[in-house]
């Protein structure tokens, strides 16, 4: 094997709220490889990698890198050393250009004083040609598509003479097609001599990339493997230590004399001059899980903020429950059958300082059996939240608990049992599992399944195209705010077909997206 | 009279009370604005100048030099600077609290000191307290009208104009400046290319207070030349005012500022009309509400209209 | 002793009482500084600046006394910490709602004299007064999302203004100092319950109102909407409560306990109205609320720590040429300080539960 550029050693790190993130961690990584991390969410990838790059002390063990023992104060040591990482959520700063972003931190001088934005333009322009960046660097960042900014930040660390370069995640919020691309532009940085650290939980990807493969469990390395040596299903179950069940059809039941539950008529949200939703139209029936699939940033979040309330839409009508809804306040809106689980559950979803029994009856505060006229019943809401806590398997002391002290997947329990427990009609998850652990990610699957065959309607958004696929019974494609494509037959597309409609290449017919 | 008081707003010597009234609001808002920029909003400054104008005078007296005195309230108000951003960056206060404590302390603070170094709860008038000079530009002064106008004033008017200069340098053309944006914009941003934020911010604060000390100091120490309980008279919140109308942009602060430093010009020559002098005083007030509301309903008619 | 050997200090409750006893220590023990500086007998000021209100009964009145107008503020700007916005026009409106008061406790038209209607009527006029203006920074932030706390502001200086105007031209006697009002009449002045102290019935009106604020934000719908929406907005507009209605009420209830306490405070202790600046209570009543931990009965506390303080340096600054009641602004400042520090001791703590969970994993 080539020379090993980065070693760690007996890394452990423990959070001061007693969170051990990572244990004993023992992974070498050699010049001009690929090398994957890989593993579930939580189970202390990113954590590794901040203490790489030196934005998080580990509590015990050694780094060495170039075969010194490396301890570095901040992460601007580690660039200067040649470590270069790109984030998941991408660090830019979306009013300065792209040549701004690139040269934030260290920017070039003229006259030992002055910014010199000239020379950091020809600078920036330069590096981006020479690497087949095809890219105006004289454009402000927030004009950019998703997978360009993704090539921004990847421009930053060449900038900066990174050897090493930490990606993490960063499939995630591209479509295969980009995905494809990008892959390539690494294996080309691989002959070229730089070190990739690829971190994904995309086990196919993983596989097809790297050289080598290290799987973390619970923070702990369950070992190193070259890529050509391990299977797919053998990585699984290293990562979770059981195979995964990726079909539902079992569990799906069907219903009968399902009625229309939500329609979107000629549906159109312009924000900023936009129309970020396009005239869309789609309906869901009882007992039916729509899923909307598509690259994010095309409308879907502009399209659930429009059903839920949560934004004003600019025409067109949303019916509910045979109601319109379309200028309803969200109170009205829920009162009539909606309940919603929203992409961001610390923004939206909960009040991170109150108790889990005060955020369990929040969007259904005013009902009779929560308060009277004026008072608040607390009996009563101590002992539906003691219900939902059991019903919902949420893991806590008791309902008196800051909900900020629950692991993440446990404070998505608790903001799908609260919307579970309304009266409600149509279900809106958005991104229902996004960044919680496997095993609430499986039981919420299972609650919408469920709720999907008790006669709910449920509509699903989700960037991880296998969570959609798997649960739903149809999909639509949404590019460019407008719809592109509806598969009524799950099973009769691939994820790569997916992708071009995706990426706005492949277009459905008007005709054919009529049944939406 | 009407024609009196038209005619006064129309004159040279109008122009010359705007820019001497106009001087601290322009300190007070560059402070503000400078602690913007770099994410740490600094709501102290009414605090701070009061500080300024009480140290800079004591120490005048007690050094015998304007000079001395001068540098003695920059001086402790860089220190009065250094606490605010142990608090609100190493303590993890919120800088809107800590702000409200600090001009609270300031204003009963300085009433403490005031009584302890005069026995008098009202003003400095018994100290022996020097004034900073004035300048008569050579050659300018000479010209008719603009001489009238920009010569003459105080040093202090001068040095705020260099320093409106040397800040737009700072924040537009140099390193720094971008880095003091990027930590305002995302701090997290900043961090993840190595940009120092705390220190970044630091540094603002530290000019940020220079700069509201050099405001105060202003008041006591030339447009008057003593120190008076509560002269401030809101001047730093006008300030604060006039950098959230600015959204970042450095001109538009210091147009908003100018706007403020005539409705405090047209008050100065209102007071010395009839008009009930308690409704007059309100004026800037009134104007910084005004101007506070019309920028919040342009904000938010720009963002409906999509 | 061995009850306390048993505290885990690192648990969030006994650390946040070792944070409050630790940043009055603080606070103390810089007050104690500065008076080596100036005092001829430091420790000898320091022990009275502690004790003077326990040597006798008026003193103590005083200090009960002194809390009233303090609480109200404080009341008032802890509704508006809980909702999330910053607000500090209770300055204003307590010296506008004090004219208000004026114009009917002076004027024996509007009296019946009956002292329970008589002091009512001005307290409830100046609360609904109160509670009006408020509505203004209120509403703007609803709509446009106006920057509130210099809104606010402006405002006080605003209705400074316009009340010290009323006063001079419209209130004022001749025959008195300064421009002040003509005397309360006699029936609308509060009772005195305690003899031998200045203590007045706006005590217990005190103790009503912060009783009523426990209620309300614990036990009320209401109360629930303030506080979900005072920990996250997003959550509030997201679990379909009205952002409107809530910000409607708050603005409107702060306003009323600020003119209502203006009232209760110049009807319990003065004869006539005669402020001729603003009574600082803005600022004041928000640190009232943040020393208070933004809780009601926090809120009542804090107002009495500080007004001993004060009542006690208001005492001696009749006798001692160093101490004012201005001093005490050190102990504020630094208690406000400290308090809202969230890593005050966090690093002593953080190090003993590493410790701990180290060794508990071995």
């Amino acid at each position: 094997m080539s020379e090993i550029i980065l070693k760690l050693e007996n890394i452990t790190k423990v959070y001061p709220n007693g969170v051990v993130a990572n244990k004993n961690i023992n992974v070498e990584f050699a010049k001009g490889e690929i090398h994957s991390i890989v593993g579930e969410n939580g189970a202390g990838k990113s954590t590794l990698m901040k203490i790489i790059f030196a934005n998080e002390k580990q509590t015990t063990g050694n780094i060495y890198y170039k075969g010194q023992l490396i301890n570095y104060s901040s992460s601007l040591e580690a660039i200067h050393n040649g470590i270069g990482m790109v984030y998941q959520h991408f660090k830019l700063i979306p009013s300065f250009t792209v040549a701004q972003n690139i040269i934030l931190g260290s920017e070039p001088v003229s006259n030992k004083i002055f910014l010199d934005m000239k020379n950091s333009i020809s600078k920036t322009q330069e590096i981006a040609s020479k690497y087949g960046f095809d890219i105006d660097v004289n454009q402000k960042v927030e004009k950019l598509t998703v997978s360009a900014k993704q090539k921004v930040e990847i421009l930053k660390t060449l900038y900066r003479d990174a050897k090493v370069i930490i990606l993490d995640e960063p499939t995630a919020v591209l479509t295969p097609q980009e995905t494809e691309a990008l892959f390539n532009q690494l294996l080309n940085f691989k002959e070229l001599g730089y070190t990739i650290i690829f971190i994904s939980h995309k086990l196919n990807e993983v596989k097809r990339i790297s050289d080598r493969i290290t799987v973390i469990c619970n923070g702990e390395t369950k070992g190193t493997f070259n890529a050509t040596d391990v299977s797919i299903d053998e990585l699984t179950e290293l990562i979770i230590g059981r195979k995964l069940e990726n079909s539902f059809d079992e569990l799906r039941k069907e219903v009968k004399d399902a009625k229309n539950v939500l329609e979107v008529n000629n549906l159109t949200c312009k924000v900023l001059g936009v129309n970020k939703v396009d005239n869309v139209n789609f309906q869901i029936k009882e007992g039916e899980i729509l899923g909307i699939a598509g690259v994010q940033g095309n409308g879907q979040e502009e399209l659930i903020k429009a059903i839920t309330g949560m934004a004003s839409s600019t025409s067109g009508n949303v019916i509910l429950n045979s109601v319109d809804i379309t200028n309803m306040k969200i109170k009205d809106r829920r009162n009539n059958g909606l309940s919603y689980v929203p992409e961001d559950r610390m923004i939206d979803g909960i009040a991170d300082k109150a108790t889990i029994s005060e955020n369990i009856i929040s969007s259904y505060y005013d009902r009779d059996d929560v308060s009277g006229k004026v008072f608040m019943k607390n009996k009563s809401i101590k002992e539906i939240s003691k219900n939902l806590i059991k019903r919902f398997s949420i893991k806590t002391k008791d309902e008196n608990q800051k909900i900020e002290s629950l692991s993440g997947g446990n404070i998505q329990k608790v903001v799908v049992a609260r919307e579970w427990n309304t009266s409600f009609k149509l279900m809106v998850a958005e991104q229902p599992t996004r960044g919680i652990d496997v095993g609430s990610a499986r039981y919420i699957h299972e609650q919408l399944i469920e709720m999907r065959n008790n006669g709910k309607a449920i509509l699903l958004v989700s960037a991880d195209l296998n969570e959609v696929m798997s649960l739903s019974d149809r999909l639509i494609v949404m590019y460019d705010g407008k719809i592109v494509g509806h598969f009524k037959n799950i099973k009769n597309v691939s994820e790569n077909e997916l992708g071009l409609y995706m990426l706005g290449i492949k277009k459905q017919s008007d005709e054919e997206l009529k049944g939406a | 009279m009407n024609n009196n008081i038209l005619s006064t707003f129309f004159s040279v010597s109008f122009l010359f009370i705007i820019i001497r009234v106009g001087v601290p609001l322009v300190y007070a808002s560059l402070s503000a604005y400078v602690a913007d920029i770099a994410g740490i909003p600094n709501i102290a400054v009414e605090g701070l100048m009061i500080f300024g104008a009480l140290f800079g005078v004591y120490f005048s007296a007690l050094f015998n030099s304007s000079w001395l005195g001068l540098l003695c309230a920059v001086i402790l108000g860089v220190l009065f600077a250094l606490v605010m951003s142990f608090f609100t960056m190493k303590m993890k206060a919120n800088p809107i609290m800590v702000g409200i404590a600090l001009n609270l302390f300031a204003s009963d603070f300085s009433v403490w000191l005031l009584l302890l170094w005069t026995g008098s709860k009202g003003t400095t008038g018994n100290l022996p307290s020097k004034v900073l000079p004035t300048w008569d530009i050579p050659f300018i002064k000479d010209i008719p009208v603009i001489g009238q106008i920009i010569s003459g004033h105080y040093f202090l008017t001068y040095v705020c104009v260099l320093i409106v200069i040397l800040l737009y340098i700072l924040i537009y053309k140099t390193p720094f400046g971008l880095r003091m944006k990027a930590c305002g914009l995302d701090q997290s941003t900043a961090e993840s290319v190595g940009v120092k934020v705390n220190k970044v911010r630091l540094i603002a604060i530290i000019i940020s207070a220079i700069l509201a000390t050099l405001g105060g100091a202003y008041l006591s120490m030339g447009y008057l030349s003593i120190f008076s309980n509560n002269m401030t008279a809101s001047r730093g919140w006008m300030g604060v005012a006039a950098s959230a109308v600015g959204q970042g942009n450095m001109l538009i602060v210091l147009l908003t500022t100018g706007l403020f430093a005539i409705a405090q010009g047209v008050v100065n020559e209102l007071i010395l009309t009839n008009l009930p002098s308690e409704l007059v005083n309100t004026i800037p007030y009134i104007c910084v509400t005004i101007g506070l509301i019309v920028l919040s309903i342009r904000k938010y008619n720009k963002e409906k209209r999509g | 002793m061995k009850f306390l050997k048993n505290i885990k200090w690192t648990d969030e409750k006994p650390f946040s009482f070792l944070q409050l006893v630790s940043s009055i220590a603080a606070a103390l023990f810089i007050t104690l500084l500065v008076l080596f500086f100036v005092s001829a007998n430091p420790i000898g000021d320091f022990i009275s600046l502690l004790t003077y209100p326990l040597q006798g009964k008026f003193y103590f009145g005083y200090v009960l006394v002194k809390m009233v107008p303090l609480t109200f503020a404080g009341l008032a700007t802890l509704l508006y910490f809980k909702t999330g916005f910053f607000n500090l026009s209770t300055e204003g409106i307590f010296y506008i709602c004090g004219v208000v008061c004026t114009i009917f406790a002076v004027n024996t038209n509007f009296q019946t004299g009956n002292g329970f209607i008589d002091s009512a009527i001005p307290i409830l006029i100046s609360g609904l007064v109160g509670g009006l203006i408020a509505l203004g920074p209120g509403l703007l932030n609803a709509k446009y999302k106006t920057d509130e706390l210099v809104i606010s502001l402006m405002l006080n200086s605003i209705l400074f203004g316009i009340g010290f105007y009323i006063v001079k031209t419209f209130l004022a006697v001749e025959g008195v100092s300064g421009n002040a009002s003509a005397p309360f009449s006699e029936s609308s002045k509060l009772v005195n319950i305690i003899s031998g102290t200045q203590v007045h019935s706006g005590f217990i009106l005190m103790i009503i109102a912060v009783v009523a604020m426990y209620i309300l934000l614990y036990k009320t719908k209401l109360g629930y909407t303030i506080r979900m929406a005072g920990f996250n907005k997003n959550f509030a507009k997201y679990s379909g409560m009205s952002a409107f209605t809530l910000l409607i009420a708050v603005h409107f209830l702060a306003g009323f306990l600020g003119g209502a306490g203006s009232a209760i405070e110049l009807l319990g202790i003065y004869k006539r109205f005669s402020w001729a600046t603003l009574p600082g209570l803005g600022f004041t009543g928000a640190l009232m609320a943040m020393l208070g931990k933004n809780h009601p009965l926090g809120v009542l506390v804090a107002a009495f720590g500080i007004s001993y303080l004060r009542a006690s340096a208001q005492l001696l600054a009749n006798s001692n040429p160093v101490i004012d009641v201005k001093l005490i602004s050190v102990v504020e400042v630094i208690l406000t300080l400290l308090i809202s520090s969230q890593y005050f001791l966090r690093a002593w703590r953080n190090k003993r539960l590493i410790k701990e969970e180290i060794s508990n994993e071995q």
